[in-house]
């Protein structure tokens, strides 16, 4: 079963595939870059004390978002 | 750059903390500061090297994810890789991190073509993980010269110098390879053929250290029992070899009094000789070098470890709640090294206003030319235990971030308004430090380099002090007219004329605050030698001080104005003099209400 979520909602240890950015360009390039490309898959490895930042495994690095940007992430779970 | 008298240029690119620095440090034998985290490089670094009886002048840029550039700094490497002005371009990828890294590598090959060589560095961390890469497969799909390194060891260093002589001698070298002509397709194609992955989780050993150190309910807790500790060994370290340095220096001084006498010099050459120079270099020694010696190894250990993105993983909610962006704890890290090194570093924020807060508020931590101020002052007046002392010294560093998270607050609420932008933080695998070399290599460059410019300032400050003392006036001296002029302002603030004085006077470097009040409270009568700290504290309260004047003294160094190497990075950095003033203004502002606040409620309760 397929369902679409926003990374900031996905669980910890969730694998997803990245379908669209929905953040403004300059963020939305820098996180293609980063490798939240469409069809990507990406693992959501852990957040911080608030909820916010928010760290995956991505493209063999690990990378930490905010959460506000992690929400604007939608991916395939 | 073409030819210009037989010598070549090179240029290395590649993402962020692939080890760029490393590989250039390597072929120039300079000592580039390197550290574990994506950013450490703000500047664009030249160096040269002589291979086979040519000269290459080499330049390290700053790492970048793309040839799109997100901000002015990325903007000017992207630039210079499009230029093509230099003989051969050097792609370095980090062999752990194949994906991303080639997609990079790729984009540049796109657009330049020619004159590329791709060094897959971190070889042996790779391996470690159960990486292989197939160079030979990859320089065939790729269509230029591929070298696997290990720039850390030296491992194929020699063979990536070959391919740069090779390419820039040939200038010919076009791609040619049977690769795709789409070049969409060439990443995922190479990671297939040309990456074996032994094992699935090549990374499960950091994502069980991440889970200690970026735990919800142990990270912050862990952060604060590490720094405690480096404050504690600093602290304990130091004791000992400060004393003897400064009982070293006491006798040496005495030798060099009576020789000055044996070879006839006046009275008042060897007073300010002996009293004014050599006392204040002296001290600066004593005081700064063995915890420098001590502190910079530790904090760079940390560094080169990879943990310092960790913790503005774990503060960055905080930040985030003040506006600010959270890159800014890492900036604050650099600042307890160097507040001008915290300023420079400012650069990795991409923001121009959250930029601007992150250099505002830099000077509001302590750099390390004021650890030994602080913890002279904790030891004469609140703790003769080392422990003891270390915690007092915690807590002010958490005070200083405090107050730098409000003063971002107010900043981003006032002259400098908005929210929080979005930032990414990469997280890079952890390294184990070349113990080492951080301690040959963090004693030889960090803290000579400073204690040097300490002493540089001491010299001449020390002299000046002791003209200002001795050049009379009517009936007194300049510096006591000049410590009476400030003397109503410094009570207001619990301090006094000497304190503001001799913070004045430091101005060049913050080390030489404390042997300048020394010096203008003894400067009336005759100081033979050195004292140790219990005599200073005994000189200290002497001229009125008590256990207020001493928290005030803590505050105030903690929060006044910055050292003027700081003030010019600033504005360099900032190439405006309203924003340098109000870096300049703001520190001073919170240090003098704090202290005019803690002065006042003192003296309504005794």
């Amino acid at each position: 079963m397929k369902t679409n979520t926003t990374l900031k909602d996905a669980p910890i240890g969730a694998k997803c595939m990245i379908c669209r950015i929905d953040d403004s360009l300059a963020v939305k390039n820098r996180l293609i870059e980063l490798g939240f490309y469409k069809g990507a898959f990406v693992d959501k490895l852990y957040t911080g004390a608030m909820g916010s930042p928010v760290a995956f495994r991505v493209s063999g690095a690990v990378i930490a978002v905010r959460s506000d940007d992690a929400e604007k992430i939608i991916a395939e779970m | 750059m073409t030819e210009n008298r037989g010598e070549y240029t090179i240029a290395l690119a590649g993402n962020p903390n692939v080890g760029k620095s490393t590989v250039f440090n390597n072929f120039t034998g300079l000592h580039q500061h390197t550290g574990n985290w994506p950013g450490k490089t703000v500047e664009n670094t030249q160096g040269e090297f002589v291979f086979n009886k040519r000269r290459y002048i080499i330049r390290d840029l700053p790492g970048t994810y793309s040839l799109t550039p997100n901000s002015a700094e990325e903007m000017v490497t992207s630039d210079y890789i499009k230029s093509g002005d230099y003989d051969a371009l050097v792609i370095v990828v980090d062999a752990s991190c194949m994906e991303r890294n080639i997609r990079f590598a790729v984009s540049i090959i796109e657009y330049v073509r020619s004159k590329v060589i791709v060094c897959v560095n971190l070889i042996d961390e790779a391996e470690k993980r159960g990486i292989e890469i197939d160079s030979s497969k990859m320089s065939e799909l790729l269509g230029v010269p591929v070298v696997k390194t290990a720039a850390r060891s030296g491992k194929g260093m020699r063979e990536l110098k070959k391919e740069i002589e090779r390419i820039c001698h040939e200038k010919s070298t076009c791609r040619n390879g049977e690769s795709p002509n789409d070049l969409s397709e060439l990443p995922e194609l190479i990671l297939q053929e040309c990456c074996t992955y032994k094992t699935p989780d090549t990374d499960k050993r950091d994502r069980q250290i991440d889970k200690i150190l970026m735990s919800k309910k142990f990270g912050i807790p862990v952060m604060l029992l590490m720094l405690a500790l480096i404050f504690l060994i600093t602290i304990s370290g130091a004791n000992i070899p400060s004393e003897l340095l400064n009982k070293g220096f006491g006798i040496l001084g005495d030798k060099l009094r009576s020789l000055l006498s044996d070879i006839h010099c006046t009275e008042i050459i060897i007073s300010a000789l002996i009293d004014g120079v050599y006392n204040s270099l002296t001290w600066i020694i004593s005081v700064m070098l063995p915890p420098m010696a001590i502190f910079f190894p530790l904090f760079t250990l940390l560094e080169d470890s990879g943990y310092l993105p960790r913790i503005a993983f774990n503060l960055d909610s905080i930040f985030r709640k003040a506006n600010a962006h959270g890159k800014q704890s890492l900036t604050i890290a650099m600042g307890f090294g160097c507040n001008a090194c915290g300023v420079t570093g400012c650069r990795i924020i991409d923001s121009k206003r959250e930029r601007l807060i992150a250099i505002i508020t830099n000077s509001l931590v302590p750099c390390n030319g004021r650890f030994p101020m602080l913890i002279a002052v904790i030891g004469m007046f609140f703790a003769v235990n080392t422990s003891v002392q270390s915690l007092i010294l915690l807590s002010l560093i958490i005070l200083s971030v405090a107050v730098t998270l409000i003063c971002s607050k107010i900043l981003a609420k006032t002259v400098l308004k908005g929210v929080g932008s979005s930032f990414v933080l990469e997280l890079p695998p952890y390294r184990r430090p070349q113990i080492g070399k951080v301690i040959v290599r963090s004693i030889f460059d960090r803290t000579v380099f400073v204690l040097l410019r300490a002493m540089a300032a001491a010299a001449p400050a020390g002299l000046l002090i002791w003209i200002l003392a001795n050049v009379k006036i009517g009936d007194n001296a300049v510096l006591v007219y000049l410590t009476q002029a400030l003397d109503p302002f410094g009570r207001v603030i619990g301090l006094d004329g000497a304190v503001l004085c001799a913070f004045i006077l430091g101005f060049p470097a913050n080390e030489i605050v404390l042997p300048l009040v020394l010096m203008i409270y003894t400067s009336g009568g005759s100081l033979a030698e050195i004292p140790d700290l219990m005599q200073f504290r005994e000189i200290l309260i002497a001229n009125g001080w008590t256990s207020v004047t001493a928290v005030c003294m803590l505050i105030f160094s903690l929060f006044h104005f910055p050292c003027s190497t700081t003030c010019l990075t600033i504005w360099k950095e900032t190439h405006s003099k309203k924003w340098t003033a109000l870096s300049f203004v703001t520190p001073l502002a919170v240090g003098v209400t704090l202290c005019f606040l803690i002065n006042s409620i003192a003296v309504l309760i005794f």
